[in-house]
């Protein structure tokens, strides 16, 4: 009996030794760590990374990438130029690699545009409540009902045609979604035992929000960014497809595809490899981040 | 219900206001002078001040969207400033083509997506759970314009069986359905996938089960019907998307719908095209969200009894 006793306590203290120290990062780190899909895309998106901070090493932007070669025109994939070549006789490969750089940057960019503006504005939303609340979800509203690749083509219009105002463009049109997330994760912790607490002992409202509250509301936060990446690059090159992107001659994917759109008929080689760059590079982020929503939050997982 | 109907058409101004405003604020930052649009590059500047006073360009910007907006509840949104047609009409002559479009990619979608997405639930974790799985993926990580490009490279122009572009009867309407419902084919599908799951773990599934239900009638009468709600609020979302915002697929087949018309206006700094368009987009998008709410009444019984309190 009281060796069944000293067993139990071996192993309680055994259990809270294998707890003790382990973060709620390290759990999520565990939990992501032993899915293969969000580690397949993790190392997918890690080496589209890597090609996007080699390209100057890797090719010479005015020869390799934007020089023309006309006697090279429209070739079919071979040893020399493996996609092929496009109208003007630059390698598809070396221009499709490049282009990585273009559709990351963006994809980032974007990204922390909308959620630098969603996060502001929906943590006063959520915090604050009353009046401040409704007036920013009324115009979050009217952002939403708006569909987003017209808002964005209008932005770009409005604000010319360059990379930076792409990046905004896509940003401003994805705001809204991050407002809504924010807002409704900061209501649920608003409410919550620890933030009385902290009021309690003196704490002010900024330090409350900023400490407190936003970080323990980060979770939903995450998810939606890591969608809106992959969404932003698709977008993104959607502009592009349009002539409203980054301007030419830089070989923005969306942009390859535009001027591919012209040989459809005798020579679809054009169109094929900046679409698999897009697809892959978007299918990447969607393996990491579904991976991502599981591991922090398992309840979700099925 | 009625009042409740009534009461999200009454709330449904303050967002159109706040659409004009928008849309009025953001056109009238882009360049480009709309008195040289309308009178052309080698007019006098005497005839585009003469331009700009005729339609109040030279008022400052909240008397224009004032202006508009007065209009607009006359039931007048302006004219075209290039084709000088009427906005309304404009819109109405487009409708056609997207609403084809629309219709085609939700059929496609949920032809699709609601059966593999309970297959893949009731098979989870076989192999046809893993091929769903990977073209739910692939699906929504596709760029649609491109997956438009690569089916018309395929059948129009090695197999020819269907036509490259342009809006011609049901054959026309089949790739441009494809490259915009394969996306929406995704999302439901997964959506489908992770409600089916959840529903099928409730205890009168296990109930159902137990009375000695048949396998059939326990997935389509008991779980499926409980778990469509998510679908639907999926669904209704995205069609009023695909209705408003099809601007890439309608570029690649050429297809003559209501985005195209709105991009080709915004690029050509039409704002009375565009505002007026961008308004009736909203309208429908707010109108299907509704239809969307009211369709949930009909298939979730606890939701009806919350409207009639």
């Amino acid at each position: 009996m009281s060796k069944n006793k000293e067993t139990a306590a071996v192993v309680e203290t055994e259990v809270a030794k294998s707890y003790k120290g382990r973060s709620q990062f390290r759990e999520v780190m565990h939990r992501l760590r032993k899915n293969k899909g969000a580690m397949v895309g993790l190392f997918v998106f890690a080496v589209i990374i890597i090609i996007a901070l080699l390209g100057d090493v890797l090719f010479d932007y005015e020869t390799d990438v934007i020089g023309n070669n006309i006697v090279d025109r429209l070739q079919s994939p071979n040893a020399n130029h493996w996609f092929g070549t496009d109208e003007m006789g630059r390698d598809l490969f070396a221009r499709v690699l490049y282009g990585a750089r273009y559709s990351l940057a963006i994809g980032f960019v974007s990204t922390l545009v909308s959620l630098g503006i969603g996060l502001v504005l929906g943590s006063i939303a959520g915090y604050k409540g009353g009046w401040v609340e409704n007036v920013i979800m009324r115009i979050t509203d009217i952002f939403y009902s708006l569909p987003s690749i017209l808002l964005a083509i209008a932005v770009v219009s409005a604000l010319g045609n360059s990379m930076l105002n792409l990046m905004i463009a896509v940003g401003v049109s994805n705001a809204a979604a991050f407002c809504r997330v924010t807002r409704a994760s900061v209501l649920t912790e608003r409410g919550k035992d620890y933030v009385e607490a902290a009021r309690a002992i003196g704490q002010g409202e900024m330090r409350i929000v900023l400490k407190h509250v936003i970080p323990n509301s980060l979770s939903p936060i995450i998810v939606q960014t890591t969608v809106r990446v992959a969404g932003a690059i698709i977008s993104a090159a959607g502009l592009s497809f349009l002539g409203l992107g980054v301007p030419l001659p830089a070989p923005e994917w969306g942009s390859l595809l535009s001027m591919g759109r012209g040989y459809l008929r005798d020579y679809p080689y054009m169109v094929i490899a900046p679409g698999l760059a897009i697809m892959i590079t978007v299918l990447a982020v969607n393996l990491f981040g579904d991976g991502l929503r599981d591991a922090i939050d398992p309840k979700l997982k099925k | 219900m009625w009042r409740f109907i009534l009461k999200r058409l009454i709330m449904l101004i303050p967002v159109l206001f706040g659409v004009a405003l928008i849309v009025y604020f953001i056109m009238d930052l882009t360049p480009g002078d709309p008195a040289v649009i309308i009178a052309g590059e080698d007019a006098t500047p005497e005839q585009r001040e003469a331009i700009r006073e005729e339609l109040g360009l030279n008022d400052p910007f909240i008397v224009r969207y004032g202006r508009y907006m007065f209009n607009l509840f006359r039931g007048d949104m302006g004219r075209s400033m290039l084709s000088k047609v009427d906005v309304f009409p404009t819109y109405f002559q487009k409708l056609p083509a997207s609403l084809a479009l629309a219709f085609g990619s939700i059929i496609v979608a949920l032809l699709l997506s609601i059966p593999l997405g309970v297959l893949s639930a009731t098979h989870q974790n076989t192999w046809v759970d893993t091929l769903c799985t990977i073209i739910g993926m692939l699906g929504m990580s596709m760029p649609n314009f491109w997956l438009g490009m690569m089916l018309i490279i395929a059948f129009s122009n090695k197999l020819g069986w269907f036509p490259s572009g342009g809006f011609d009867g049901l054959k026309s309407l089949i790739l441009p359905s494809i490259t915009e419902g394969v996306f929406l084919l995704a999302l439901i599908m997964r959506n489908t996938r992770s409600s089916m799951l959840d529903v099928i773990r409730q205890d009168y599934i296990v109930t159902a089960k137990a009375k000695g239900v048949n396998r059939r009638g326990i997935i389509w009468h008991h779980a499926f019907r409980n778990a469509l709600i998510p679908i639907i609020t999926v669904a209704g979302m995205n069609f009023a998307y695909v209705l408003c915002g099809p601007v890439l697929t309608e570029t690649v087949f050429s297809w003559p719908g209501v985005g195209r018309l709105v991009y080709d206006g915004i690029t050509k700094t039409d704002t009375q095209l565009v505002t007026g368009c961008l308004i009736l987009s909203c309208m429908f998008v707010s109108v299907i969200n509704l239809v969307v709410d009211i369709i949930y009444a009909f298939v979730d019984p606890r939701i009806k009894a919350q409207y009639s309190k």
